[in-house]
């Protein structure tokens, strides 16, 4: 089942609750903020995340921690203006994605024939679908962006032969709908670098992290790319 | 009635027995879980501890009173959680022998029995419920049916060695171990025998090791096989499938391999399959095993071996050999073991240094894996290794003596990783690592951790594209 958020208005500047994970004593708890504060919690022995409501007993593994990561991935979007909806899904195993409008530089560059060639992207944000099979054991393997984007062009250039014009879902069972309206782009983590901290997801990589990475690469800084 | 058996990881096992025990008064807790059902009864997969604060309840050296409002809010909390299986356990601190129910518990638990049937199934049909006592020195268990009380068969501690813990009110059937085994019963004693005799093991692979395996856990005692291998005998296979001739190319291995063993022992329970692992049907017989062993030469089968154990509490022994040629010259000849206890050990997952990671991240996606080959990021299941039968003996024998460690304790420590490279035997390898706790990072190890069906493993890699 789809579901679809606006962060903004999910996460708030001031979580009222957040989970707490004792590390030493091996305890979980949700506390408010205040509480919290009182309590002094020892830094090093403790996590803390900020606590989302709708996170259930005997929820898909993956949606838990994705829902724990909205924090995190609106900051990336309010840092670049955006505020967008995030829809997703995890109903169906082996197709687990999400879709975002992602922002875009105002610059960017990449390298042709030895030569580092600037450009403008002629769009703000451009619509990606970023599949999560395997997340949060293992990073995402790519995108999908739409065959008719006015940024197709440059993307061409900033991924090169990363850009595939066949989308996998189609072997798998999934919809039409991608076969014939969308790239597949490989982008990915080197071989094991990627680094899933579940007691502390802003200590190591996630999601919000592959944002990052997909921006950087757009700006023209290398990255996490195979090439 | 169900034959029932309740399965522990190391960490509920322990806070349960703290808090019911840790002082001379008598204690109630529930234990949340899940269960799956086998071809003949109940495997219970305990996954959390739900105690009451001391300042809520009344104790005192022979009884505990709980208010009512406090046991209704935890069968709430019950309904909304995730867990099908309630367990209702309370002590007996003053027993230190075989402790029973009381009369007083049989007609407490009557009452709860008959709420939870009313009550809770009305918003979890399927769920089940059970109740312990818990003396210092052995434990009774409990389930109602059709207005009678049953016994609880086996209680399973996944620690080392695993502790098979009998509920003093179960009947025991007679040993009964066979001449056969009798040199070994001199080493082991008739209890480890009795224990060989009643496990499940499930064999993945059915190869140069598999083959050996099989046939040297039935002359160990193993009783109950289910082997899966969808593999042909072919001619390239006979220098080290064990006891395979050319009558048998063209032939599934596990059915020649069940033909073979059946000769050791007529009274073998034997089940084959000659699928893929990756398959519900294979998951489904194997999720109810008391142990596995992996005999696979693909990441992708350990690290769903790796998460079958996990989610169904199965202790996971992984068998495997390699030999690395470079330039015609042989640069490494190694066998290497890890044994996984469920929340116990570390697992597969625990470590970046088991997988090749890129490798089974694109398992996950048919398409990409396909892609993936074609640009030689990963190799095809169809480059062939070398592998010599002596190699895969060696890999055998150090692991099955580490599979009678893990169920008698034989020795003082469990070899958790058990390294040989047979070219470097003078220098630091062989190496044995010693216990390693699960990393508090690893998902596997505390989210999945008895999670049993609902995290679905046989849909966990894309379908292979042909």
């Amino acid at each position: 089942m789809v579901k679809q958020v606006k962060l903004s208005e999910i996460v708030k500047p001031n979580v009222a609750k957040v989970l707490v994970e004792d590390r030493k004593n091996n305890v979980v708890e949700i506390v408010s903020r205040e509480d919290m504060n009182k309590k002094r919690v020892d830094p090093k022995n403790t996590t803390v995340i900020p606590y989302q409501e709708d996170l259930i007993d005997g929820a898909p593994i993956a949606e838990a921690y994705f829902v724990r990561e909205f924090p995190l991935m609106q900051q990336f979007f309010q840092d670049r203006g955006i505020d967008p909806v995030v829809k997703y899904d995890f109903g169906t195993p082996g197709e687990y994605w999400m879709e975002i409008d992602f922002p875009l530089p105002s610059v960017g560059y990449f390298k042709k024939d030895g030569k580092v060639i600037k450009h403008k992207y002629p769009n703000t944000t451009e619509p990606l679908i970023i599949v999560l099979n395997g997340y949060p054991d293992f990073p995402p393997v790519g995108f999908f962006i739409e065959k008719r984007s006015p940024n197709l062009e440059i993307f061409q250039e900033v991924f090169k032969n990363h850009l595939l014009d066949r989308a996998y879902f189609v072997d798998d069972k999934v919809v039409e709908f991608f076969k014939d309206n969308w790239y597949w782009i490989c982008f990915h983590y080197q071989d094991n670098s990627w680094s899933y901290d579940r007691y502390d997801i802003t200590n190591g990589d996630n999601l919000t992290s592959y944002l990052y990475a997909i921006y950087y690469k757009l700006v023209g800084i290398e990255g996490v790319s195979h090439e | 009635m169900s034959k029932t058996v309740i399965k522990f990881p190391h960490k509920v096992y322990t806070a349960l027995r703290e808090y019911l025990l840790e002082d001379k008064n008598e204690k109630h807790a529930f234990i949340f879980g899940t269960y799956v059902k086998t071809k003949d009864g109940i495997v219970v997969l305990a996954q959390k501890v739900v105690g009451f604060r001391q300042e809520d309840i009344e104790v005192s050296p022979t009884r505990v009173k709980i208010d009512r409002e406090l046991v209704t809010h935890l069968f709430e909390k019950f309904v909304e959680s995730g867990a099908d299986v309630l367990i209702s356990c309370h002590s007996h601190p003053f027993d230190y022998g075989n402790v029973a129910f009381s009369h007083i518990d049989d007609e407490n638990d009557r009452n709860l029995f008959e709420y939870f049937e009313k009550e809770i199934k009305k918003h979890k049909k399927d769920a089940l419920m059970y109740t312990m006592v818990f003396g210092q020195k052995s434990i009774a268990a409990r389930g109602f049916e059709g207005g009678e009380f049953f016994a609880v068969e086996k209680i399973v501690h996944l620690t080392y060695p695993i502790e098979y813990i009998y509920p003093t009110n179960a009947k025991r059937s007679a040993k009964n171990i066979k001449e056969l085994y009798h040199r070994q019963v001199l080493a082991f004693g008739e209890e480890a025998q009795e224990i060989f005799s009643n496990l499940k093991v499930s064999l993945i692979g059915a190869g140069g090791t598999g083959s050996i395996l099989a046939e040297a856990l039935v002359r160990l005692g193993v009783r109950e096989l289910c082997i899966v291998d969808h593999d042909k005998v072919e001619e390239s296979n006979l220098n080290r499938w064990q006891g395979g001739g050319y009558d048998d190319i063209g032939r599934y291995k596990v059915e020649v391999l069940q033909e073979r063993i059946k000769r050791i022992r007529k009274d073998l329970t034997i089940m084959t399959f000659t699928k893929a692992l990756f398959d519900k049907e294979v998951i489904d017989h194997i999720k109810d095993s008391d142990v596995i062993i992996g005999a696979v030469d693909s990441d992708s089968a350990r690290f769903l071996l790796n998460r079958i154990a996990l989610c169904y509490l199965i202790p996971y022994l992984d068998c495997s050999s390699g030999i690395i040629v470079k330039d015609g010259a042989i640069q490494r000849l190694a066998s290497r073991n890890v044994v996984v206890i469920p929340g116990f050990t570390e697992c597969f997952n625990c470590n970046d240094f088991f997988y090749d990671r890129t490798k089974i991240n694109y398992e996950f996606h048919s398409y990409l894996k396909k892609e993936a080959k074609r640009r030689k990021y990963i190799q095809g299941a169809d480059v062939k290794s070398p592998s010599v039968y002596a190699l895969n003996m060696l890999s055998v024998s150090t692991l099955l003596l580490e599979f009678m460690n893990l169920f008698t304790g034989y020795k003082e420590q469990l070899y958790w990783n058990v390294l040989v490279d047979f070219m470097n035997m003078t220098e630091e390898i062989p190496r044995a690592y010693g216990y390693q706790a699960p990393s508090l990072r690893c998902i596997d190890c505390n989210d999945r951790l008895a999670r049993g069906d609902e995290e679905r493993v046989w849909e966990l890699f894309a379908p292979e594209v042909v």
